[in-house]
């Protein structure tokens, strides 16, 4: 494993500088040593949060003594089978990504622990890209209900991971999208409105963690919700709808089975503002793709392989769902719902033969405001032969 | 500059999150690490294209509600669709939080009261 091999070099690269520049002529080592990985340690292990300073301690003792060849083979491949599991947290590899590139993060760059029925955990890198060539027209006329924008869009997105067969969400989209877009136009508010709740904000925000609740606060965000609630008496709902065409490609991580992709879709995203209708009582924020693609596979695609090569049209689905469940120890909890469907229009007998006209995965998740999340995915996409379940589970937390 | 409760920017932004994610009570530093999968409401499973689409529909939505709700204009040479794409921008990244929101809607908007 490469990167469990960088690893070992980064743990080994810190433990022997310390080591050459402050125990060089030590004696006896070993006691120098342990005093030094008690005294350095602590600051080469706050550079590898969230990995815990126990593990890491760990870590570097043991890595001090495979580099004064003090471990046996036994016990040096504990310490790699350690190693190996420490740098597959996910955790981790997105700390450690943040921090070297400052935060700006190219390409939405994430890893994630996936866990497949068929076989082990499976560390993957996720990524996605997308860049507007067109400027939406300037805002509309106060009267306008609607903002309407045009775009021309690059983006890809996919899900990588060290042994493609492993790979879970083996499904790699490029394209390019032209597109126009409706999006609600909220009433602009008179100017008293927008300056008392710009301070009602800024008041409430003086009650911080660890200051008293003092009751002008209380009234401050008080006054300002009621401010934010009386919107709701003219506007249910923040409605986003699009339609438009794409171009691109579908493949899965080895490029040995693309399909070129022409498609007309409609999207529509729906978010309830305020409480003052059915959905937004109920928190419903759902969105919804349709879309009839026109694909062209290569060769090496599974329909292909069963014998069918020809073009042909299909319908592709997406139908999201995010709904706040409650409070639990003063977090809140979000139940997401994903389903994404494919279907070969007309399909040739050779196609549903093998099974192959239609894919659906279908995606739960409990997720909270700060990262945890359990999802649970069931079924499978285009460039996947068999249906898999995978339970993903991770903190997406960031230092 | 960091995460401030005396920056009007920062306090208009997390106001306005807090009342539509209905955190009501939240405080402003522990809404400061909030995730962007929960303010821009993604759903786990869903294609990472969809993902951008809500992030730039929840920077559009912070836009129209900062000009229309709280009264922000744009800063000198900072037109609309630059203050979209610079929070799509930041909200595209999962590992990003609202704290990190904060600077970029501040450089973009001159809020109410606000000093220069």
């Amino acid at each position: 494993m490469r990167i469990t091999r960088y690893f070992l070099y980064f743990i080994s690269l810190n433990a022997f500088s310390i080591f050459l520049t402050q125990v060089c002529y030590a004696d006896p080592v070993d006691e120098l040593l342990q005093k030094l990985i008690k005294e350095q340690g602590t600051k080469v292990c706050e550079k590898l949060q969230p990995l815990s300073e126990q593990n890491c301690q760990d870590l570097l003792a043991g890595s001090f003594s495979a580099l004064r060849g003090k471990l046996s083979d036994e016990q040096l491949a504990v310490l790699k089978e350690k190693i190996k599991k420490e740098i597959s947290s996910p955790e981790l590899l997105n700390s450690i990504l943040i921090k070297s590139l400052n935060g700006d993060v190219p390409l939405a760059l994430e890893f994630k622990s996936l866990d497949s029925e068929s076989g082990t955990p499976v560390l993957g890198l996720t990524y996605s890209y997308t860049h507007n060539f067109l400027t939406p027209p300037p805002r509309p006329d106060k009267d306008d209900k609607w903002h309407r924008t045009y775009s021309m869009a690059f983006s890809a997105a996919g899900t990588l991971t060290q042994d493609a067969d492993d790979n879970p969400d083996n499904f790699l989209d490029t394209k390019l999208t032209l597109s126009q877009t409706y999006t609600t136009r909220i009433p602009e508010q008179s100017k008293e409105f927008q300056q008392k709740l710009t301070q009602f904000a800024f008041e409430d925000a003086q009650c911080d963690e660890g200051q008293p609740q003092t009751p002008s606060c209380l009234q401050a965000r008080n006054s300002g919700l009621a401010l934010l609630d009386s919107t709701s008496e003219y506007l249910r709902a923040f409605q986003r709808y699009e339609y438009g065409i794409d171009v691109g490609y579908e493949s899965n991580q080895n490029f040995d089975g693309k399909l070129r992709k022409l498609s007309i879709y409609t999207r529509a995203h729906y978010e309830e503002w305020g409480s003052n209708s059915l959905i937004g009582q109920l928190k419903l924020n759902p969105s919804l793709r349709l879309g009839i693609d026109n694909i062209s596979p290569d060769s090496d695609t599974h329909r292909a392989t069963a014998g069918d090569d020809s073009d042909y049209y299909r319908l592709s689905g997406m139908a999201s769902l995010w709904v706040p469940v409650g409070n639990f120890n003063n977090t809140p909890v979000v139940l997401t719902f994903n389903y994404r469907y494919y279907h070969e229009i007309d399909a040739s007998d050779v196609v549903k033969n093998a099974n192959l006209e239609s894919y659906s995965l279908r995606t739960y998740s409990l997720a909270g405001p700060n990262g945890l999340f359990v999802t649970y995915s069931s079924g499978r996409l285009p460039t996947e032969l068999v249906n898999d379940e995978v339970v993903a589970v991770g903190w997406k937390t960031y230092f | 500059m960091s995460w401030s409760n005396n920056n009007r920017a920062h306090t208009s932004l997390w106001f306005f999150e807090k009342w539509h994610l209905d955190q009501r009570n939240t405080l402003f530093t522990p809404a400061g690490e909030w995730g962007t999968d929960f303010l821009i409401k993604s759903s786990a499973g869903e294609p990472a294209q969809e993902r951008d689409q809500k992030a730039n529909d929840h920077a559009v939505l912070l836009d129209n509600a900062f000009t229309s709700l709280f009264g922000a204009e744009y800063e000198a040479g900072i037109t609309q669709t630059d203050a979209i794409d610079r929070m799509a921008d930041v909200l595209k990244n999962i590992g990003n939080k609202l704290k990190d929101l904060g600077d970029p809607v501040d450089e973009m908007y001159k809020f109410i009261g606000e000093v220069s």
